[in-house]
């Protein structure tokens, strides 16, 4: 068992070798707004590595005729991903990555004792940086086109070691190009890698380049499934076309919805305001007349956003950094106290990543509880909270601690723990009152998918809430 | 032996979801196979649509919760 974590640098240096900048892997404040909720680890990169690591391992020469990888769930960066390896006979090997304790990526190779002397036209230096395209969905239908082959042999063979002693280089040029198709140029900038197939020939094409050509496009999913042909391989490669960042309502539709002075008693602590139900809670209540601090961890352009959108809209906001898994609250050394808050809303996560089906995988566990249990007591510290007679919580739970779906075990066990925490606080501060809703799914970036999910409005439905947790608090009810 | 349907789509169960052919049964959920993930879902669903020349609604698609639910749509 080999294991490894990729970090940002060789990320960064993965990008330069195959070109594939798209910011899903490179830009940490971009890959936030994605359904994988941080940076993640190209596929490719993932199975160059893999592979290298496996032919390292072997005493005899190994060629490979073709390869099939299946990107099952992205690796974090920073994430430890191991490698489990396995000759399912002479002829095949498969190589299994597994994080979080569950399998990443899934790779058959498919081998031979004889040399492979094909050799494609191959540029012999990094690819030029370009910036990822975008795609109008009528395009994706009939996109085609050609990528040459690119190769630094120094970089490969520093990285790459094994790989590259015995893999040609314009097979391993075609297997970054296969990353700048989709990262890069097709569907580019809102792209998912799920599937690469490859058989190696000895077929280069008149032009040596790699052609690619959409054979389908299922707008259902938003699926595209690629032919290759060309540089001494065929294949086919299956991609998605990831969601974009989910915006929010807006200031000024969600002021249509609350009375001007409904939350004018309120001076509320948003904390992870900057975007999704927080976003949607930090403008509900501004335009219900209350005075909201935002908090944020890493979205300090988000939440200078939704402060600036309030305020433009007459209400009242402020933001703050705040890092909730901070015990002292350091960030809030030079801040006065907040004596005069009188509400805090809890919205801190992390990434909400899919665990295993059946069981728990402790450390997953671990990382949701950070947030949602640990976290909320150093706020209430840091903050210096409650400050007074009457202070008021709510905690977002969720209604998966009911439903239970699989691979949610880790999320809705910490988010339950989270509530026993809150019932804990107000059983011996008789100051608290408490509002915990399992709320149900609403369209958010952390709840986004390949597949489509019925989700509410959260506009609509954290207005629901807020208005019952209000009257709640009017009526003196815990 | 002319192959059934039921062995036919039993066998594109068994690649995708990594399953033995044999453990194969109408009662088995998505809950309890380990490789049926939602990626998955779906290239089960398109190879099935594939293989048997049809198209799945998306209501069609969000109730294969078994094997007897996908033996159903595909196979009646």
């Amino acid at each position: 068992m080999i294991s490894r974590e990729f970090t940002l640098e060789d990320q960064l240096a993965f990008a330069r070798l195959s070109g594939d900048f798209n910011p899903l892997h490179v830009e940490p404040m971009a890959a936030r707004r994605s359904l994988f909720g941080r940076p993640v680890v190209h596929g490719i990169h993932t199975l160059l590595w893999a592979m290298d690591r496996w032919i390292a391992s072997q005493v005899d020469t190994v060629g490979i005729t073709s390869l099939k990888a299946t990107f099952e769930r992205p690796i974090g960066v920073g994430e430890e991903a191991i490698l489990s390896t396995r000759h399912a006979s002479p002829e095949e090997a498969r190589l299994d990555l597994f994080s979080d304790g569950q399998r990443s990526t899934h790779i058959t190779l498919q081998l031979t004792s004889a040399p492979d002397g094909v050799v494609s036209p191959l540029i012999r230096e990094d690819p030029p940086r370009t910036t990822p395209r975008e795609w109008s969905v009528d395009q994706l239908d009939s996109a085609s086109g050609a990528l040459e082959l690119y190769l630094n042999e120094g970089d490969a063979q520093h990285f790459f070691p094994a790989l590259a002693a015995r893999l040609s280089p314009s097979r391993i040029g075609v297997l970054l190009a296969t990353t700048r198709l989709i990262g890069m140029e097709c569907p580019g900038l809102y792209s998912v890698f799920s599937e690469l197939e490859l058989v190696f020939t000895s077929q280069v094409g008149t032009s040596g380049a790699l052609q690619y050509r959409v054979r389908r496009f299922d707008q259902r999913f938003s699926a595209l499934t690629f032919d290759l042909r060309g540089a001494g391989v065929t294949g086919v490669i299956k991609a998605f076309v990831r969601p974009k960042p989910q915006a929010q309502p807006t200031f000024e539709l969600l002021a249509s919805m609350v009375g001007k002075n409904e939350f004018e008693s309120q001076r509320a602590i948003v904390v992870g305001g900057s975007r999704g139900l927080g976003e949607a809670t930090a403008k509900l209540l501004a335009a219900g007349g209350a005075d909201v601090i935002v908090t944020y961890h890493r979205g300090g352009t988000d939440a200078e956003r939704v402060v600036a959108e309030i305020v433009a809209g007459g209400g009242k906001a402020s933001a703050i950094p705040f890092n909730v898994l901070d015990p002292d609250g350091h960030q809030l050394a030079e801040k006065p106290a907040y004596p005069d808050r009188t509400h805090l809303y809890y919205f801190a996560t992390p990434a909400i990543v899919i665990g295993a089906k059946g069981g728990l995988h402790p450390p997953l566990f671990e990382r949701f509880s950070h947030y949602y249990v640990t976290g909320l007591v150093n706020t209430l510290s840091a903050f210096r909270l409650p400050p007074s007679t009457h202070f008021a919580i709510f905690y977002p739970s969720t209604v998966l601690i009911d439903e239970q779906p699989a691979g949610l075990a880790e999320y809705a066990a910490a988010k339950a723990a989270g509530e026993s925490l809150c019932h804990a606080l107000a059983k011996h501060d008789k100051r608290l009152r408490l509002y915990t809703p399992r709320l149900p799914r609403m369209a958010t970036d952390q709840t986004a998918s390949l597949v489509p999910v019925h989700k509410e409005d959260a506009g609509p439905m954290m207005l629901r809430h807020i208005r019952a947790f209000h009257q709640s608090c009017q009526g003196g009810a815990h | 032996m002319h192959e059934t349907s039921t062995e036919k789509l039993d066998q594109i169960v068994a690649d995708i979801l990594e399953l033995d052919i044999t453990a194969i049964s109408d009662t088995l959920t998505s809950d309890d196979v380990e490789h049926w993930t939602s990626l998955n879902h779906l290239r089960l669903v398109t190879a099935v649509e594939e293989a048997f020349g049809i198209s799945l609604s998306m209501e069609q698609i969000e109730s294969i919760k078994s094997i007897g639910a996908l033996r159903q749509l595909v196979c009646t």
